[in-house]
């Protein structure tokens, strides 16, 4: 877990609204602002997450994302901006998150997850959040995080549908307990309305936000899943697989 | 009767599937599949491969709660059941 750094005055009037929250105070401050988190892809999902994070005042964002801005990133990838079409999306979000919070530090790497990054970006963080739309961007984070006993916050979305887990390793099923494969129809494009990549974005956030500062309960074990066509939302139990080619010991 | 929910994400294979939650005869997960796929042909081989086990993409909740038996689906419905037929998704 991340070391908590004191906080600063100019620190103290900037957070003082949820400092007031009880649980969390000073000390649950502290330790956002000595953590790292790291946020696989900032599009629709990642964007949101990484912006509350900024704004509630984390230390260190690592940003994986590759290629450049398109006109269809725009309706839901909320750190791009029309002006940087065609430039690097981690350089836009990088751009946007330090116009909000000068003080983050920001560790843009400027590709996707995969199996030969996976093991080095996950070592620098305390906990990750899986924003990215490819199982097998998924599963090596899992892999890593579960290797490298690093919670890992897992957000996901299609359409109006929802749902988000947190793992802790060694603690909660993992996501190759609930999923040891992709679904062979799995596109990387789907249909998205970037209120909805963002409403599980924040829950995400919330998820990050209490995992670092030590308060609440995370959603260990359980999976939120939410049809946002309908407003419907399930709280779910989930098992661990005994037999999980990931987390089975 | 046990009522079964499907996830959205199957409905662009099954249009018909819109028309749920289903109320359906079954009194285990495996006969709820065989009673889906009688009423929807075909939905089955989304659900569960040759041997009857559950996909590996693909994950039953019955009252809320995962089922375990994923390779023979014994798990039992009772008449007041509610099932979620859910899918793994990936979006970001
Ligand atoms: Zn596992």
């Amino acid at each position: 877990m991340p070391k908590a750094k004191p906080l600063t005055d100019e620190e103290r009037a900037v957070y003082e609204w949820q400092l007031w929250s009880p649980e969390f105070g000073e000390a649950g401050q502290e330790r956002l602002k000595g953590s790292r988190v790291l946020i696989s892809r900032v599009g629709g999902l990642g964007s949101v997450v990484a912006y509350e994070l900024a704004a509630a005042g984390v230390g260190t964002l690592i940003l994986a994302h590759g290629g450049n801005i398109k006109p269809s990133d725009l309706n839901r990838q909320l750190l791009m901006t029309h002006a940087a079409l065609g430039t690097s999306r981690v350089q836009s979000a990088e751009r946007r998150l330090k116009e909000l919070n000068p003080r983050l530090d920001i560790v843009a790497v400027p590709e996707n997850m995969s199996d030969s990054n996976a093991a080095e970006l996950v070592a620098q963080a305390d906990l990750i959040v899986d924003c990215a739309p490819l199982f097998q961007e998924r599963f090596a984070m899992n892999r890593e995080a579960v290797r490298q006993s690093k919670p890992l916050v897992e957000c996901a979305m299609y359409d109006c549908e929802a749902s988000i887990t947190t793992i802790l390793p060694g603690r909660t099923p993992c996501l190759a307990c609930r999923h040891p494969d992709a679904p062979p129809h799995w596109r990387r494009e789907f249909p998205v309305f970037g209120a909805v990549s963002g409403t599980v974005g924040c829950l995400g956030a919330m998820e990050a936000i209490k995992v670092l500062g030590g308060f609440g309960e995370p959603l260990a074990g359980r999976l939120l899943t939410m049809d946002l066509r309908t407003m419907s939302f399930r709280m779910l139990k989930l098992a661990r697989n005994p037999a999980c080619p990931v987390c089975a010991t | 009767m046990p009522r079964v929910h499907v996830t959205r994400n199957l409905w662009r294979f099954f249009p018909a599937l819109a028309e749920g939650p289903f109320d359906l005869q079954a009194a285990s997960a495996k006969e709820m599949v065989a009673a889906l796929d009688a009423r929807f042909p075909g939905l089955a081989g989304y659900l569960v491969d040759d041997a009857g086990a559950l996909r590996q993409h693909v994950n039953l909740f019955i009252d809320d709660e995962a089922v375990l038996d994923r390779k023979t689906l014994g798990d039992t419905l009772s008449a007041g059941s509610t099932v979620h037929v859910m899918q793994a998704l990936s979006g970001g």
